[in-house]
């Protein structure tokens, strides 16, 4: 009987404690800082060199910086494939297209 | 331009305040981080108890969400991360394309396009409006950008 009052008088005592809640309120971001967008700007900037490859000089530059991110996108997530690996292609195409452009160029 | 909100939740009234890149909750200061390089793409949820807030930011357009609704615009709130990449690539595109076309004018076209981008897809849930607008908006930018050029010429 002793046991059972103070297993009691204990519950009382944790429940006393339980009714006092902090009332800070909680503050998450629910977008992580997406690592995805090294991957997604090395598509673009990939898809805009390829485009303008036959422009000078300047897609070149969007190509060179298209391959930098898109190999950083796939280290940081340890990832060979997808967005990353696609600006990777689309850059180094767009490098190699733009490269024999201004080859022409000066050659004729 | 600061934005300030003020919830109930269980009695208790929350100040919210939003001031440049910072969120203000009952004077605790949180620094803003954009999820999109290229647009502002923010999304926090502040839970009070049993109110679920959320703040949200797309672009140049601010709003807070109380229990699911926006209490600027009264629409309902839809989760930000469930934008597909896809959406991300064009609104991009767009901004890089508007600054190589036609410098800070085109960069700041690109960047209203490409939330307008985040926008539809959030209502309607549907890429195919989204890839529309894309193409729409690009011709627009590849003509003003030679016209432009051919003006200055």
């Amino acid at each position: 009987m002793d046991n059972n009052f103070d297993h009691n008088n204990t519950y009382q005592q944790n429940t006393s404690q339980q009714t006092t809640v902090s009332q800070q309120p909680v503050v998450v971001n629910e977008l992580e800082t997406n690592k995805d967008m090294y991957a997604i700007t090395s598509l673009i900037l990939g898809i805009l060199g390829l485009v303008f490859s036959w422009c000078s000089f300047i897609p070149l530059i969007i190509c060179i910086i298209g391959i930098v991110l898109g190999i950083k996108g796939m280290v940081k997530t340890k990832q060979h494939t997808g967005i990353a690996l696609a600006g990777v292609i689309t850059s180094a195409i767009g490098l190699a297209l733009g490269s024999i452009f201004i080859i022409l160029f000066f050659l004729v | 331009m600061a934005k300030q909100w003020t919830v109930n939740a269980n009695g208790v009234d929350h100040m919210i305040e939003h001031k440049g890149n910072k969120l203000i909750v009952d004077g605790q200061t949180y620094p803003l981080k954009s999820s999109n390089w290229f647009i502002q793409l923010i999304d926090y949820a502040i839970n009070f108890g049993d109110v679920t807030c959320r703040f949200v930011v797309i672009g140049n357009k601010v709003d807070l969400a109380v229990n699911g609704t926006y209490v600027g615009s009264g629409e309902p709130y839809v989760p930000i991360s469930n934008i597909p990449v896809a959406v991300n690539v064009l609104a991009g595109i767009s901004v890089v394309l508007g600054f190589l076309m036609n410098g800070i004018i085109g960069l700041a076209i690109g960047i209203i396009l490409g939330a307008l981008y985040f926008k539809i897809y959030l209502k309607n849930s549907n890429l195919p409006p989204v890839i529309i607008l894309f193409s729409v908006a690009t011709i627009g930018q590849i003509a003003f950008g030679v016209l432009v050029s051919m003006l200055l010429v």
